[in-house]
């Protein structure tokens, strides 16, 4: 463990950035009605300076030795917990990350949320989020990426559930609560292997810094035993398969957080949050935290680990996509896409492209965030329309959208920009990013040769072809065409309006991040930009390190590049110009993408009905069986209670009663002789005295 | 003659008495109490005290039958009209009064056998009080002899008897006060 | 002595009195008409005193201790009315059997 007690300044920003946001949601928490304008300037102002803070941060600790801050917290005889920031690389690209589309979007939320209810609460949850998202980025031991990761969790349900009287909200929230509790069991679990093996949750001990090897380094797999000299100095061994159910367990905490397959359906269903919300937490931020933590600890991950992780991630990367094609609310294909891409993310960590993946977290954060910034835009103005005009439609279904693209010039511009990041066309930024990727899965299969890689490089492939086709066909059905909304509603005017400066000024700045010249200079290839230069891959025994050269490194992007265009074309044949139709909306295939692969309705079947199942017998049992014992015992009591009660009350208080009303018979009887009449009594003692006279008369 | 005029007083007391008790008018009671006393007050006369039955006259005929009197009309005339008012009075002879009937003549027979059983014109002292020459023959100052013994042996019971009627006198006015209603 | 009448016919007139002052105190329901009765016991008293106290010149015990029953029962009377007086503010009667509580 490593003490350092001098505060460095970077270290000092860093913690100054950290606790910002905290304050200002205690501020806007406490007094958030009473401020002007709701406090929201206090949640921006505060954000901004935060950002300010992590920027000088980001400028002094980039590409230097990492700095750490730590304080004695835990200590139970062996075990040694502390608390602590840890600034290195990724954690400096992060917190600026975080920051700035934060702030982004909080300037963006005072025009989006303007004139709700709980407009303070909104303001006070997002710095919640924001002090969680960096202290989880801070963190320095898994513990305390733990708590934050629960806090995170715990500000995600408060903003998915901020229109908590609307019943969907509601259930949305829970269900990504409920999810994403699953995943932190198993983080958990993974923790505690960590901490029985190593006997210490610190990162730098853990897992080394730079060139320095960690512990989980030097354990070595010995046969079945996975053995290593811990923190206290003492070898300690564990079964070999922990070292695969540790990663694992840290993995799916991550696949709950990145909704990964199987626990990705969270995610969709958190599009109940107000859009900005998705924008920052649920596309840009909070889910990226998963891919954070799978990088955070890249080492432990063995080599079976590492195949399951590029799997998983290929997989969802897939199933996402295709599933977005068919979806009609434009949110909802965005969060598949948001899955989709985070499952580019998992696969590259678990191809061992360890800065590939970080890398498109970077990419990602800013183009996605950008989408949904403008799908919000877009919902807005919708919104505003159904208000004014008093009608009822969803503003949010892409069918009744269209044309869309002259009322709202810069809207339309942004999102076209950040289309063409995600779908990799080439000067932007998703192109350098999601190649980088594929050529990692297209090189792994070249070099290895096995089908499983293959099947991986294919999914990926496929993914990104689909990527285009469905964010164009959102393109295409929102701003091309005729306004579909208008031939429903012939009666009435329907005019939309572009949104203010509150909205469109983030957008263009994000709009900006999506040019490939922020990340590297050369617009085809990012492996000498700065950002990679910066994220090396820790040290880990498993990673077979990927170099990609020859025929991949041209051949795959351009094929992509090719294919992406193609589907562009035909996306823009089949929604704006309606030439083609690929499915009919009764084909099997269509209603297995639209219906998300029925996961829902498979989860619904075979986890929560037997769930409730289980519950009500449990409840049953407990009722009838538990409770019956324990009812006929109550019984037997009441009964015994009921006799011993007669004998009490018949015997024992009927003696008692005998004696009492027995002096009351007598008292009674006496009482009559004491009527408080003079003259009775003056009778009686003449009778008295005649008595006397009489007997004395007799005697003698 | 003076033998017939003491029971004359005699019969007049008693039978005045008797009527004191059973009458139901109250005002009519007095009047003839005042009657009974002061017959009484002769026959105080007939056993030589003459300063007794002065005295009799005037506390008892002057001033208690004027007081229950007067005290009663001037001070409470509600309680007047209550007292005067018969219907207040129970009948004669009920069960009650018939057992206290009993009992008074029980009383009467006792005490009237007893006094013929004592025959008092043998007591001892009687007959020493002849045979020394010390009862009374009709020539005697008894106030003088009253005021002499008052003065010597009886001041104890005297001063005691005044200290008891300025208590009493306290104690009526006291009593008898108005009081503030509430 | 006595003028020639018997003692025993003082103490008859005194039983008498004494008898019919009881007979009133025990029945009548006027407070002021057993305040009579106990007077006519009293006096029934003071007669005996002076009936004996004619044998007694010289000491005049009798004649004294009448005086000062006369005394008492003036005093009597006039604490007795008073009370009377009181009762039958508070109780609206002078029934003495009415009267049996000495709570106000």
């Amino acid at each position: 463990m490593i003490e350092t007690q001098h505060i460095s300044t970077p270290l000092l920003a860093a913690i100054i950035a950290l606790l910002l946001p905290l304050l200002a949601f205690l501020i806007i928490g406490l007094f958030g009605r009473r401020l002007k304008r709701q406090g929201d300037w206090v949640a921006v102002s505060f954000t901004f300076i935060a950002f300010l803070f992590s920027a000088f941060c980001f400028s002094q600790i980039w590409q230097q030795a990492p700095q750490y801050f730590q304080l004695p917290w835990l200590n139970t005889g062996i075990i040694k917990l502390a608390i602590g920031l840890r600034l290195d690389n990724l954690s400096a690209l992060m917190i600026i990350l975080v920051t700035f589309i934060t702030s982004l979007v909080m300037v963006y939320s005072m025009e989006y949320m303007k004139g709700e209810t709980n407009y303070p609460r909104y303001f006070a949850h997002l710095s919640l989020f924001l002090f969680s998202m960096l202290g989880l980025v801070l963190a320095d031991s898994l513990l305390l990426i733990y708590i934050f990761w629960e806090l995170v969790g715990f500000s995600s349900y408060l903003l998915i559930g901020f229109w908590y009287n609307r019943d969907s909200a509601a259930r949305a929230s829970k269900k990504a609560f409920i999810v994403n509790r699953i995943g932190d069991i198993a983080f958990f679990i993974g923790i505690l292997i960590l901490l029985t093996q190593f006997g210490t949750l610190d990162l730098t001990t853990l897992f080394g810094s730079g060139n320095i090897q960690g512990l989980v380094q030097q354990s070595k797999v010995l046969g079945d035993h996975w053995m290593v000299i811990n923190s206290a100095g003492s070898i300690h061994a564990l079964n070999k398969t922990y070292l695969t159910i540790a990663g694992l367990c840290i993995f799916a905490g991550a696949a709950a957080k990145s909704a990964q397959f199987p626990l990705h359906t969270w995610l969709p269903d958190a599009m109940e949050g107000p859009t900005s919300v998705s924008s920052l937490i649920h596309a840009a931020t909070m889910v990226a935290a998963g891919v954070y933590l799978v990088a955070r600890v890249f080492p432990l991950f063995d080599s079976e680990a590492l195949s399951i992780i590029s799997v998983v991630g290929a997989f969802t990367a897939f199933m996402a996509a295709s599933i977005a094609i068919t979806q009609n609310d434009i949110k909802r294909v965005l969060a598949y896409s948001t899955i989709s891409q985070l499952g580019f993310m998992i696969t590259a960590i678990g191809l061992g492209a360890w800065s590939a993946a970080l890398f498109h977290l970077v990419t990602h954060a800013f183009f996605k965030c950008l989408l949904f910034l403008g799908a919000g835009s877009v919902i807005h103005q919708l919104h505003h329309l159904k208000h004014e005009h008093h009608l009822d439609f969803d503003h949010q279904d892409l069918r009744i959208m269209g044309g869309l693209r002259k009322k709202m010039p810069v809207t339309y511009i942004v999102l076209l920009l950040a289309a063409c990041a995600l779908s990799g066309i080439v000067f932007f930024s998703g192109f350098l990013s999601k190649d980088m990727i594929l050529m990692s899965a297209w090189m792994r299969t070249q070099t290895e040769g096995s089908g499983v890689t293959f099947l991986i490089a294919l999914a990926l492939s496929l993914a990104a072809v689909f990527t285009p086709f469905y964010i164009f066909r959102l393109i295409f059905k929102v701003f091309w065409g005729d306004f579909r909304l208008q031939k429903i509603h012939p009666a009435h005017n329907l005019i939309v309006h572009e949104s203010n400066n509150f909205m469109k000024v983030p957008m263009m700045l994000l709009a900006a991040f999506t040019i490939f010249i922020f990340y590297s200079f050369n617009p085809i290839h990012a492996a000498h930009g700065w950002i990679l230069e910066g994220l090396q891959a820790p040290l880990s025994n498993f990673n077979k390190e990927t170099v990609i050269s020859g025929f991949v490194e041209s051949a795959v992007p351009a094929i992509t590049l090719l294919l992406s265009i193609a589907a562009i074309f035909s996306a823009k044949k089949a929604y704006a110009d309606q030439k083609l139709r690929f499915l009919s909306e009764d084909n099997l295939l269509f209603q297995f993408s639209q219906r998300a692969w029925y996961f829902d309705a498979i989860y619904d079947r075979i986890i929560v009905e037997p769930t409730v199942l289980l519950s009500k017998l449990t409840g049953w049992f407990d009722k009838r069986i538990v409770d019956g014992f324990v009812n006929l015992w109550g019984n037997l009591t009441i009964s015994f209670a009921a006799f011993v009660a007669w004998i009490d009350k018949r015997i024992v208080d009927g003696f008692v009663n005998f004696t009492g009303s027995f002096s009351t018979w007598l008292g009674s009887l006496f009482r009559r002789t004491q009527t408080g009449r003079l003259q009775q009594y003056m009778a009686l003692g003449v009778l008295g005295l005649i008595l006397i006279f009489v007997l004395t008369y007799i005697l003698h | 003659m003076l033998k017939t005029a003491f029971y004359i007083l005699a019969v007049i007391t008693v039978l005045s008495a008797m009527y004191v008790v059973v009458c139901k008018n109250l005002a009519r009671a007095v009047f003839v109490f005042f009657a009974t006393l002061f017959c009484l007050a002769g026959i105080y006369v007939f056993a030589f005290a003459d300063f007794v039955a002065i005295t009799q006259i005037m506390v008892y005929v002057g001033g208690i039958v004027v007081l229950m009197l007067f005290g009663i009309m001037l001070s409470n005339r509600q309680l007047l009209n209550f007292l005067v008012d018969e219907k207040n009075e129970t009948r004669f002879f009920s069960l009650n009064k018939t057992g206290a009937f009993l009992l008074s003549a029980t009383v009467f027979i006792g005490l009237i056998r007893m006094i013929t059983m004592a025959n008092v014109a043998n007591l001892k002292w009687l007959k020493d009080a002849v045979s020394s020459q010390q009862y009374y023959t009709g020539f005697e100052n008894s106030p003088q002899i009253i005021g002499v013994q008052t003065m010597t042996n009886y001041l104890l019971p005297f001063e005691a008897a005044s200290v008891y009627l300025l208590a009493v006198l306290i104690g009526a006015a006291y009593l008898a006060r108005k009081k503030k209603i509430g | 002595m006595l003028n020639g009448i018997p003692l025993e016919h003082f103490l008859y007139i005194s039983t008498a009195l004494f008898c019919c002052g009881l007979f009133a105190v025990l029945t009548r329901r006027n407070a002021v008409m057993v305040l009579i009765g106990i007077e006519l016991m009293i006096n029934a008293a003071i007669l005996n005193f002076v009936s004996f106290g004619a044998f007694d010149k010289i000491k005049n015990g009798g004649q004294m201790f009448a005086i000062f029953g006369i005394v008492l029962a003036a005093a009597g009377v006039a604490v007795a009315l008073a009370i009377i007086l009181n009762v039958y503010k508070h109780f609206k009667t002078i029934d003495p059997s009415a009267i049996d509580e000495m709570k106000g």
